[in-house]
């Protein structure tokens, strides 16, 4: 009786290892397969691989949905081509892609809707690209934000506007927006003004000496509002070289290593960032959704609120 | 109490032996097993370093062999390119089933769309060397980026097996503490197994050694434990040593009542030996005495015939007095009389003495009526009264009086010869009194009357006379004897 009972036991046993097996297999063919690709350009975390990381821990216990995190450390496959090539050799279900909206790219964006691959933009919008959603920073509105942010730092704030060139476009669609965002929202306040823009080099050097002539040319200015990473450190580098950190607000977008860097020597008031933690929960949220129905998410726009980085918002982050 | 299973010292030692080596042996297996587990788990790891490996040598070799065939088609370089694209599709499923990383399953499907293409490329009917290098140069794009996204194949391949290992590791440390307690567990077991084994064997054995030691030493109130759960030849030696100490001690607490006895026995015989040579010597001297009253008593006769003759009253009446004194002690001695006999024999004494001593003697007898029929050793109150008349009324000129009571108090009855002669003096009285004392543990028939009578009494009424003697001179003597009431002849006990 108990030798039995011992069998049963034991085909149990065996039926439940191979129903598991089986189970995962089954799993594996019904998976969500997704892609994102990320490039630390010089060791520098971009937005996109704090994206991944979100994602990926917000997929951590998530069964339904594989991501393949693929990390560009060449260059050379960091071009738009080269992710949708590999996303279509692969047969990915979804990719996940941070738009330059270069007219060249638009392509491969169609290249990825014609073999039936949606694919969700982040950090970056194209907004008639067929893409499926963009998830991320409303750039228009943030620029409104940097202004109340300025409009609060000085009676009379006279700012000039300082960008930098991206992949040869004089001013992107993104950073085009945060400025607008940001004249908009001053036409209503009266005590800044806005001197003048400036555009810079991406390279430091060369974009501080073109700050400094730009101070040169505008010594009223007593805020510097950099629409970019590269602008902004650039613009700190020369407040701390002209000793100015009291007289002169700079406030830019994102927030590199450098960035944070120039935030801790007070040379950068605050910086606009995209928080990325929640843009890999929204990107969860609509990797969900496709899941259970692949059409049930087309041309969406998700904004995110960014987040205000100053001196002390680091130093609580630290605490 | 359920009775324990008899295991026999030897039957322990084997038990022992099968715990220990299968003690160790589980020990050694779980050792062996763990150490098989890791080297597998350890194997497994470094085969799918070695899969990773060799399915990037074959990638290379393969598209060496492709390049080959797109220049000069070969059914042997066909052949060969087919083999390394079978095990190339092996190596990517194996790898797969291993590792359980979205990466590595990217990788099977590029590989098998790679095979695909390289099946393709294989398969073509075609031997136009130019259609054949198109075709090749399609299969050399997908391994181009198969061998691009190499860094991230190879980061997910490790990252996942470092984590194993970790996993591994951490198992293997986990599993050590495990393993070590187990040992610690199986070693504490066996000591305290030992210490048990050898407590049941040492600890009886040290015991009974004590025990013994202690009978030698002739201590036999030693304390010792049935032991009603026999287990082992030890409880079966330490019952059967308890059942030899109690018998022994049994048998040497009867041996010391037997001894008790004996000796008491011993003393009594002693005893009765002193007794019976104290009434031997009293019948002696009885017999002794005897032969002068029969004598006396026969002369008597004689006398109280030549006075009838002679006409001589006073001497007849004297005579026939004292023959009936005589007779009477002579007949009643060591007989026991009744006390109005005695008081009779008394009265015929006194009245003898009264010749002697004329008016001066004035005799009172009297006694309850219940004492009458009491029965006292015969010859008891003619001592009493020699004394009184020898002693007390002899050296005065002046008339003295002799009371002579009986009186009965209960289950008593007192006995009392007064009279107001010459007394004693104080140091007289103290060795009188001594003397009494002295007479309720030694023979002192030699002595004086009062003692000889005393001892006479005790003797018949086995020791439950009390008397006093009291005397002042010239007033009065008093002897008292408080005795047993007895109205019937056998009340004695003899």
């Amino acid at each position: 009786m108990k030798v039995k009972k011992r069998k049963w036991i034991f085909l149990v046993l065996i039926v439940s290892v191979l129903s598991g097996c089986t189970k995962k297999q089954k799993e594996a063919q019904e998976a969500l397969r997704c892609i994102i690709f990320y490039c630390n350009v010089k060791g520098v975390n971009s937005t996109i691989s704090f994206i991944a990381q979100s994602l990926e821990e917000q997929l951590k216990d998530e069964d339904g949905i594989w991501l393949s995190t693929y990390n560009l450390s060449n260059e050379l496959y960091g071009s738009l081509e080269y992710k949708v090539d590999t996303a279509i050799a692969l047969d990915m279900d979804v990719v996940i892609l941070n738009s330059t909206r270069s007219s060249e790219d638009e392509v491969f964006y169609k290249k990825l809707t014609q073999a039936g691959i949606p694919f969700i933009l982040v950090d970056g919008d194209a907004e008639d690209t067929g893409r499926c959603a963009y998830i991320g920073t409303d750039n228009f509105a943030t620029g409104k934000e940097a202004a109340r942010i300025v409009k609060e730092q000085f009676e009379d704030c006279k700012v000039g506007i300082v960008s930098s060139p991206i992949r040869g476009e004089r001013i992107s669609v993104s950073r085009k927006q945060r400025v607008d965002g940001f004249l908009e929202e001053v036409q209503e306040q009266e005590n800044v003004a806005v001197v003048s823009e400036c555009v810079c080099e991406t390279d430091t050097l060369a974009a501080m000496q073109t700050i400094r002539e730009f101070l040169d040319e505008y010594p009223e200015i007593n805020t510097l509002y950099c629409v970019d990473s590269a602008s902004g450190i650039a613009a700190a580098k020369v407040v701390k070289e002209r000793k100015i950190e009291e007289e002169m607000y700079v406030i830019c977008f994102d927030m590199p290593a450098q960035v944070e860097e120039e935030i801790q020597n007070g040379t950068i008031d605050a910086a606009l960032v995209q928080d990325t933690d929640k843009i890999g929960e929204a990107c969860a949220e609509v990797l969900s959704k496709l899941k259970n129905d692949p059409s049930s998410i087309q041309n969406q726009t998700i904004s995110i609120d960014c987040k205000i980085m100053t001196k002390e918002s680091l130093e609580n982050k630290d605490k | 109490m359920k009775k324990k299973k008899f295991i026999s010292i030897k039957q322990k030692f084997w038990y022992f032996c099968i715990y220990l080596t299968a003690g160790l042996g589980l020990a050694f297996l779980l050792t062996q097993a763990m150490i098989q587990y890791f080297v597998s788990c350890s194997d497994q790891i470094m085969k799918n370093y070695e899969e990773f490996s060799g399915y990037w040598n074959e990638l290379h070799e393969l598209d060496q062999s492709l390049f080959e065939y797109a220049q000069s088609p070969t059914e042997l370089t066909k052949e060969e390119s087919k083999t390394v694209l079978e095990s190339l599709g092996g190596r990517t499923e194996r790898l797969s089933s291993q590792i359980e990383n979205p990466i590595i399953w990217d990788l099977e499907i590029i590989t098998e769309k790679y095979k695909e293409s390289c099946l393709e490329l294989l398969e073509k009917e075609e031997t136009n060397v130019e259609e054949l290098i198109l075709q090749y140069q399609n299969t050399e794009k997908k391994k181009e980026l198969i061998e691009s996204l190499y860094d991230n194949f190879y980061q997910a391949l490790d990252s996942y097996l470092s984590g194993q290992l970790y996993v591994l590791e951490s198992l293997r440390g986990r599993l050590n503490i495990v393993v070590i307690l187990i040992e610690v567990g199986i070693v504490c077991y066996f000591i305290w197994h030992v210490k048990r084994l050898s407590r049941q064997i040492t600890v009886p054995v040290q015991e009974l050694t004590d025990q013994t030691k202690e009978i030698i030493a002739g201590n036999s109130h030693i304390e010792m434990k049935y032991c009603d759960t026999v287990k082992d030849e030890l409880g079966i030696l330490n019952n059967a040593f308890y059942q030899m100490v109690e018998t022994n001690n049994r048998n040497f607490e009867q041996l010391k009542r037997q001894s008790v006895l004996e000796k008491s026995l011993a003393d009594a015989k002693i005893d009765y030996a002193n007794l019976q040579a104290k009434l031997d010597r009293i019948r002696l001297r009885m017999l002794q005495s005897r032969v002068n009253p029969h004598f006396m008593f026969n002369t008597l006769n004689i006398i109280a015939g030549l006075a009838v003759e002679e006409d001589a009253e006073k001497t007849t009446q004297i005579t026939i007095k004292t023959a009936k004194y005589l007779r009477y002690s002579l007949v009643s001695l060591d007989k026991t009389v009744k006390l109005k006999q005695e008081f009779e024999n008394i009265q015929d004494y006194i009245d003898i003495q009264k010749e002697r001593f004329g008016e001066r003697i004035r005799a009172q007898f009297w006694m309850d009526e219940k004492c009458q029929e009491a029965f006292i050793p015969s010859m008891i109150l003619q001592p009493l009264c020699e004394n009184s008349l020898v002693h007390g009324m002899a050296p005065l000129i002046r008339a003295t009086s002799l009371i002579v009571s009986a009186k009965e108090r209960g289950e008593k009855m007192i006995l009392c010869v007064e009279d107001d002669g010459a007394g004693m003096t104080q140091e007289t009285l103290e060795k009188v009194r001594e003397r009494l004392r002295m007479a309720e543990d030694y023979d002192d028939t030699q002595g004086i009357g009062i003692v000889n009578t005393y001892q006479r009494l005790q003797m018949f009424f086995e020791k439950q006379v009390t008397c006093m003697v009291e005397s002042e001179p010239n007033i009065r003597t008093t002897v008292t004897f408080l005795m047993p009431l007895w109205k019937v002849k056998g009340e004695k006990s003899e």
